[in-house]
């Protein structure tokens, strides 16, 4: 069953765009655009109102989600950056601890020397050699520096030598454990001298200690300045064992102060420019 | 049916129109979804009267949502509407061609008729840009004959297929 409107598409066309046209010119008549909301304009906005909410809402978490990716984005280079920079901190700062522990070990270096109060100078280990029969190191400091051959050569540690040989650029140091090296000692708390010698191992023995003498494991043995080569008080070990000897002497081990396994920076004492009344060391 | 179909047609509409809104403010000028939306309504349904009540309705939605003149749409709409049923009635328009043209044709149309009436009835009328009018007459086509083929293929069948017996009837 067909409408009215059906019935006349026409005639209804023409009432639906007249009173459009009413409704237009109602609105109008404050000549203003800005003006015109009718009723019917809001109560549309009402009736669609849920689907412009849905609107904002998809849109806004949409936003959300993209704000986030791009904030997560962020955050990835910004952590790749940081990882880089960490990185970068990190070998930096270990440079500078080895930076600190040179400075720290050429410090101890230069307080010994100073206590000694004997001109010095400071050389490098180039080559080190104690595993064959002959124990020495190489130093980068020659005759052009002013080292001569029996100069005596120490660590931050203790004894580590004399020169035995010296070229204008490098010198050659007999180390104190090899077994033809001798130095005269005496001990810290008797004052009992002695003789050194280097057994061709790790350690040392120590030669003419009468029976009678006192000597105990742990006494601290320091250079005599009686061989004409070393002068006093230089620390060259601690005593590890004493024992019965044959004849009238005891056997005496001790372990070196220095640590031959790891020697970097030396001094090169120079006694032949040794001013005689400050030969003394006090550890 | 076809009250339900419109219904969906006009609330994406209204979603579309928000949604670009807020995107891109200033889209909406070269794009008009309400025109796709009484375009194919006239060219499927098969009551002249209803195509003249769902374009006075879409048109009312559109001036609620715009601020041109509030009918103004609504006018140029229904007559656009109107004139594709005629159309489409007396010629039985098939196929993307046709539909993109009659879209293309309402599109341009009720641009031209909307300015027409604000010049007569406001006293700042919106001014004859007829590249902008081009403009959104081609992008709304575009955009109408990509609906169109979606729809086509979602529902497997021509949507835009009037017969012998609505023409008799008009």
């Amino acid at each position: 069953m067909q409408t009215a409107a059906e019935r006349r598409p026409t005639l209804f066309l023409i009432v639906v765009l007249a009173s459009l046209f009413l409704l237009m010119a109602t609105n109008s008549r404050t000549r203003r655009v800005e003006d015109q909301r009718t009723f019917l304009v809001r109560a549309v906005v009402r009736t669609f109102a849920p689907v412009l909410e849905a609107v904002d809402l998809g849109y806004v978490n949409l936003l959300d989600a993209w704000h986030g990716y791009l904030d997560m984005r962020a955050a990835v280079r910004e952590n790749v950056a940081l990882q880089k920079r960490l990185a970068e901190l990190t070998a930096e700062n270990v440079s500078l601890r080895g930076r600190n522990t040179e400075i720290s070990r050429l410090r101890a270096i230069l307080g010994y020397s100073e206590q000694i109060d004997i001109p010095a100078t400071l050389a490098r280990v180039v080559m080190i050699d104690t595993g064959s029969r002959f124990k020495s190191l190489i130093l980068d400091r020659g005759s052009d520096e002013g080292i001569r051959v029996n100069d005596p050569v120490l660590s931050s540690e203790g004894l580590v030598g004399r020169v035995v040989l010296t070229t204008p650029s490098v010198s050659k140091v007999q180390l104190i454990i090899d077994g033809d090296s001798s130095v005269g000692v005496h001990f810290e708390r008797t004052l009992r001298q002695g003789v050194v010698r280097g057994t061709g191992g790790d350690d040392l023995a120590m030669a003419f200690v009468p029976f009678t003498a006192d000597v105990v494991p742990g006494d601290r043995v320091y250079t005599a300045g009686i061989d004409g080569t070393y002068p006093r008080g230089i620390l060259v070990g601690r005593v590890t064992s004493v024992e019965k000897g044959k004849d009238l002497f005891k056997t005496v081990r001790c372990v070196p102060a220095t640590d031959f396994s790891r020697l970097e920076d030396l001094i090169v004492l120079s006694p032949k420019r040794l001013d005689p009344a400050a030969t003394e060391f006090t550890p | 049916m076809t009250i339900l179909r419109f219904a969906g047609g006009l609330v994406i509409a209204v979603a579309i129109h928000a949604t670009l809104n807020k995107v891109a403010p200033g889209s909406l000028v070269y794009f008009n979804p309400y025109v796709i939306l009484v375009t194919y309504q006239a060219m499927r349904s098969g009551s002249l009267a209803q195509v003249i009540a769902l374009g006075a309705l879409a048109g009312l939605v559109q001036d609620a949502f715009s601020i041109s003149l509030a009918g103004a749409n609504a006018f140029a709409l229904t007559l656009c509407g109107y004139a594709v049923a005629f159309i489409n009635a007396k010629l039985v328009l098939r196929g993307n061609a046709s539909f993109g043209a009659c879209l293309a044709g309402s599109t341009f149309g009720a641009e031209l008729i909307v300015w027409t009436l604000t010049s007569i009835l406001v006293e700042t009328p919106i001014p004859f840009a007829i590249d902008i009018w081009l403009a959104r007459t081609l992008v709304t086509a575009l955009f109408g004959l990509l609906l169109l083929q979606s729809l086509r293929l979602v529902l497997g069948a021509d949507v835009v297929a009037p017969g012998q017996q609505r023409r008799r009837d008009w």
